[in-house]
């Protein structure tokens, strides 16, 4: 096998391995979270507000045209099926990272997860691109 | 009187130096301190061997022993347990499409 193919076949195995620990509820797993809580229970009451959430939150272009949002949402639905064979790790990483103390902190380990993740898709979609086209694009 | 409510004073409060020595890494650097030493020990393990499987398993096992002594270490433990899973199984798929 050529070393750029072991790397996809590394980095597809990564991913889906990563999904497969999050769906086992492998011990440990508990222990992360994506997101902090942060706040008390009346400031939730403020930010959850129903009146005022339906109040900001018009109905778009999407409400007018609805086969624009079912077209929208089979492909969110497809990506969310899809997802974990393309950027499973960098995601799994990005909520490992929710343990994290410092605001800061938190903030850069999750654009250092983004750029993982860029790394990731690209890798794949190269891959992707020469069993579509044929053509190879590594030594 | 100021209370000392950080990890790093606490430890050297209580006489603990191997503590106050690990803490003053993982003050700063978090759980990656544990991913370093790892890397030192797994490093020269794969460089003599050049073996993933036999690194994926040795990942595999450290990971579930640290789960279970130091739950609270868990993040890095799963990122070796996942790592392990995927040597083992990228080790299968390689030594079949040699």
């Amino acid at each position: 096998m050529k070393l750029g193919f072991k790397i996809v076949i590394y980095i597809l195995i990564l991913n889906v391995v990563s999904g497969l620990v999050y769906s086992l509820s492998v011990p440990g797993t508990q222990y992360s979270y994506s997101m902090t809580g942060t706040g008390n229970a009346a400031e939730y009451e403020q930010r959850l507000n129903a009146t005022e959430f339906m109040e900001k939150q018009q109905p778009g272009i999407i409400a007018e045209l609805p086969f624009l949002g079912n077209i929208y949402g089979t492909i969110m639905m497809l990506w969310n099926a899809l997802k974990f064979v393309i950027v499973g790790f960098p995601l799994m990483l990005s909520q490992l990272g929710g343990f994290i103390p410092d605001e800061a902190g938190r903030t850069s380990y999750g654009y250092i997860c983004g750029v993982i993740g860029a790394v990731f898709s690209l890798i794949i979609f190269g891959w992707l691109f020469q069993i579509i086209t044929g053509r190879q694009t590594e030594d | 009187m100021a209370i000392l409510l950080d990890a790093l004073w606490q430890y050297l409060a209580e006489g603990d130096f191997l503590g106050f020595v690990i803490a003053c890494y993982t003050s700063r650097i978090g759980q990656g301190f544990y991913g370093i030493v790892m890397l030192m020990i797994f490093g020269v393990l794969y460089n003599r061997t050049k073996s993933v499987a036999l690194c994926g398993i040795v990942w595999l096992l450290t990971g579930s022993l640290m789960i279970a002594a130091m739950p609270l270490i868990s993040p890095i433990a799963v990122i070796l347990v996942t790592f392990g899973l995927a040597g083992i199984i990228y080790d299968l798929l390689e030594a079949r499409y040699r």
